[in-house]
């Protein structure tokens, strides 16, 4: 139960609860796959993924351009915000960390707001002549909003140290926070209900088309922390400690910092800002594998953020329901319970965070 | 003091039944009768007219009380909570693009001194007064700017209710002691019943003789639509909307938009539902229902069939996208000046029935020429 971090490495018993979490991704994607608007069997989805020419058209279409790429994305998303989570609370040595506290979720969402609250009434004009519209123009928008609070934190991530960081990341959310609102105030009732909705967050959007983009910024985001695993490590002693034993902590910072605003980013970008998997994952993974070594909770945190966020997803569809549900509550219903438990059956959470 | 309130109200509750069982056989001349809207009532005394307005919004159940007093006449003893409102009106601020087309059917423009949104009115005489000053822009929603709106000294602010209250800005009106009228004709889940409000509007110019005329033409020519469109032995299979950020909002089958393709002779594929207002859907539940569809109308805001596919090329795989059976309502829509479809297509069901048997049945409206609708390219 309270194993030191170093000692459990890889044991038989770690590569054990690999296998089985890499089971448990692959069962709820495979369920995922055959619950939606229409249940169908295991049968047809293969039948669908080998072309099978018997196959009815709109069944294929379903599986091939509905769900599957909605899976994909549910898995990648919730690997990239589980790892954002995980660089943030080691970078910050604070269990309280998630993606999205350098205010990269804030800043997403005063570029969508601009683009809902402010661009959309005055016309569709702006969008007919740029030829895209609506979904793709709010990908743009609040990437380009994450990214832009990216590069204030990221400059400001040079000057001062770790701690005024994240202060500096609070204040942001607040100041950008208080622009949206402004925005809102003065919005009608038809264009917040819009801004709403895409604050609910929804996997459902990314089509094949967007995929490649998404898969790779992701992949991307994924390798860049691998290279860190060792850093990481120390840096979870406090940056002095690191930096006695070699870490060079400002390059260690700025990278991981880099892959997790890439990760919390894209995700934003394409499905809304999804809140809690970046908190649960991490402190999950934690508490299944007894261990702070980054080695291991990295992979684990990645598949146990694909598992959580594919859970919610399937939740969210509603399947036998007529409807969908709102994806973000979802993920607040099934993460905090979550988090709540890791916290209680892991009394020694302090001396995971020095 | 609460005690005193309520002793007060009783009284009053009690001296309006008496009045009203006295009442009746005076006021059977001039009552106003509605064919098809449930919630809306209007009822003649002698010293006023009292309309009540229910189902304001989806979560609300409260009877809104309006007492009608003309000009120059002594405000009767009125139960509590009935809103006063002197008539004729002369002074009126709308905040929803929907009471223009009333306001302008029944030829009462004029009297128009403020409007909440004006990039999405359609409206041309209305853009022109709001550039030279006329008439005011007011701040709608949360955003509500009470003593612009004082400062104007409207007698009548035409709102409607939603049902979040953080975005009603209803009651806060009703506390700044504005004489504001809530309207539920959005409610209603005819399309007759709609344009049917007509008669709660005209009630506060005094022209009620004048929408009586009117709404009774445009029945008679949306029955006589309806009818020739009842006789159709195939009826084509339609699906409406887009989604937006994920959500696919589609109408529900008890609502007006369900009946108005029933009338125009098509098979609604979510007739079988029984909600009103939207129902909400992913896009896989849609695209599972509506594949095969022949039609496909209401798509928002899109011009055409390439701003379509290039939001969504799932969208390519929609049949009716793939013959080019995708109408649009966006005939009239401009970029900053709404669509008249919810001006004067709202009073006029007729039209908009004619423009849908014309997508739908070309054969029975070959004289027809779309006034709402178009064919997305």
């Amino acid at each position: 139960m309270s194993a030191h971090p170093q000692q459990s490495t890889t044991t038989p018993k770690c590569s054990s609860r690999f296998i089985l979490l890499v089971l448990a991704v692959f069962s709820i994607a495979l369920l995922s796959a055959c619950l939606g608007s229409t249940p169908l069997s295991p049968a047809v989805i293969l039948q669908a993924l080998t072309a099978s020419p018997e196959l009815d058209d709109v069944l294929r279409q379903i599986i091939l351009e509905f769900r599957l790429p909605r899976i994909l994305t549910a898995a990648l998303a919730g690997a990239a915000l589980a790892t954002a989570g995980l660089m943030m609370q080691t970078i910050f040595r604070n269990p309280l960390a998630d993606p999205f506290v350098l205010g990269i979720n804030s800043g997403a969402s005063l570029g969508v707001a601009i683009v809902i609250l402010l661009l959309a009434p005055i016309g569709i004009n702006l969008t007919e002549s740029l030829s895209f519209s609506g979904q793709t123009l709010i990908v743009i928008a609040s990437s380009a909003g994450a990214a832009a609070t990216l590069m204030v934190t990221l400059s400001v991530s040079r000057k001062v140290d770790v701690m005024s960081l994240l202060i500096v990341g609070l204040m942001l959310s607040y100041a950008i926070g208080a622009v949206v609102s402004i925005l809102m105030f003065f919005s009608m009732s038809e264009r917040l209900q819009s801004f709403m909705n895409w604050s609910f967050g929804t996997y459902g959007n990314v089509t094949w088309s967007h995929m490649l983009v998404f898969a790779p910024s992701i992949l991307v985001g994924l390798s860049i922390t691998l290279l860190f695993m060792k850093p990481l490590d120390a840096m979870l002693l406090g940056e002095h400690y690191a930096e006695s034993v070699g870490t060079r902590t400002k390059q260690v910072r700025f990278f991981t910092l880099l892959s997790a605003s890439i990760l919390a980013g894209t995700v934003t970008g394409f499905c809304g800002p999804i809140g809690f998997l970046g908190i649960a994952a991490p402190h999950l993974s934690r508490y299944l594998f007894h261990t702070s070594n980054h080695r291991i909770l990295i992979p684990a945190t990645i598949l146990v953020g694909a598992l959580l966020s594919l859970s919610a997803d399937l939740v969210a569809r509603g399947p036998g329901l007529n409807i969908s549900l709102p994806l973000n509550a979802i993920t607040a219903l099934i993460g905090a319970p979550v988090i709540i438990i890791a916290l209680i059956k892991q009394r020694n959470m302090k001396r995971l965070f020095g | 003091m609460l005690p005193a309130t309520i002793k007060d109200s009783i009284f009053h509750a009690l001296a309006v039944l008496l009045l009203c069982s006295l009442l009746p056989h005076l006021q059977a001349a001039d009552a106003v009768e509605f064919d098809y809207a449930q919630n809306v009532q209007i009822e003649t005394f002698a010293t006023h007219r009292l309309i009540t307005v229910i189902n304001v919004s989806r979560t609300s159940d409260d009877r809104f009380a309006y007492a009608l007093v003309p000009k120059g006449q002594s405000i009767p003893d009125l139960p509590a909570n009935t809103m006063i409102i002197r008539t004729p009106v002369e002074r009126v601020v709308v905040m929803a693009t929907t009471f223009i087309g009333y306001i302008d059917a029944l030829a009462q423009l004029e009297s128009l001194i403020g409007v909440a949104t004006p990039d999405f009115i359609n409206n041309q005489t209305i853009q022109q007064r709001i550039r030279s000053g006329q008439i005011q822009t007011v701040q709608a929603g949360p955003g509500l700017d009470i003593e612009h709106l004082l400062l104007l000294d409207p007698d009548l602010i035409l709102t409607s209710s939603s049902s979040d209250p953080q975005l009603d800005g209803h009651p806060q009106l009703v506390r700044s002691g504005l004489p504001v009228v809530l309207s539920a004709s959005y409610m209603e889940q005819h399309p007759l019943a709609r344009a049917e409000w007509l008669k709660f509007v005209a009630a506060f110019f005094h022209v009620d003789a004048q929408a009586e005329q009117i709404f009774n033409e445009i029945t008679e020519r949306y029955q006589k639509l309806a009818a020739r469109a009842s006789v159709v032995t195939e009826k084509p299979t339609v699906f409406c909307g887009t989604p937006y950020a994920g959500t696919w909002h589609v109408p529900g089958g008890q609502s007006y938009v369900a009946k108005t393709l029933d009338d125009a002779g098509a098979n609604y594929l979510w007739s079988k539902d029984d909600s009103r207002g939207g129902i909400p859907l992913d896009f896989e539940r849609v695209f599972f229902t509506a594949a095969h569809a022949h039609f496909w109308i209401n798509l928002d805001s899109y011009k055409s069939l390439d701003s379509l596919f290039e939001t969504d090329h799932r969208f390519n795989h929609f049949r009716a996208a793939q013959t080019g059976h995708v109408y649009n309502n966006s005939k009239q829509f401009k970029s900053n000046g709404g669509n008249a479809i919810w001006e004067r297509g709202i009073v006029h069901p007729d039209e908009v029935l004619a423009d849908l048997i014309k997508i739908f049945h070309p054969e029975l409206a070959k004289d027809h020429r779309f006034i709402y609708y178009e064919q997305l390219q």
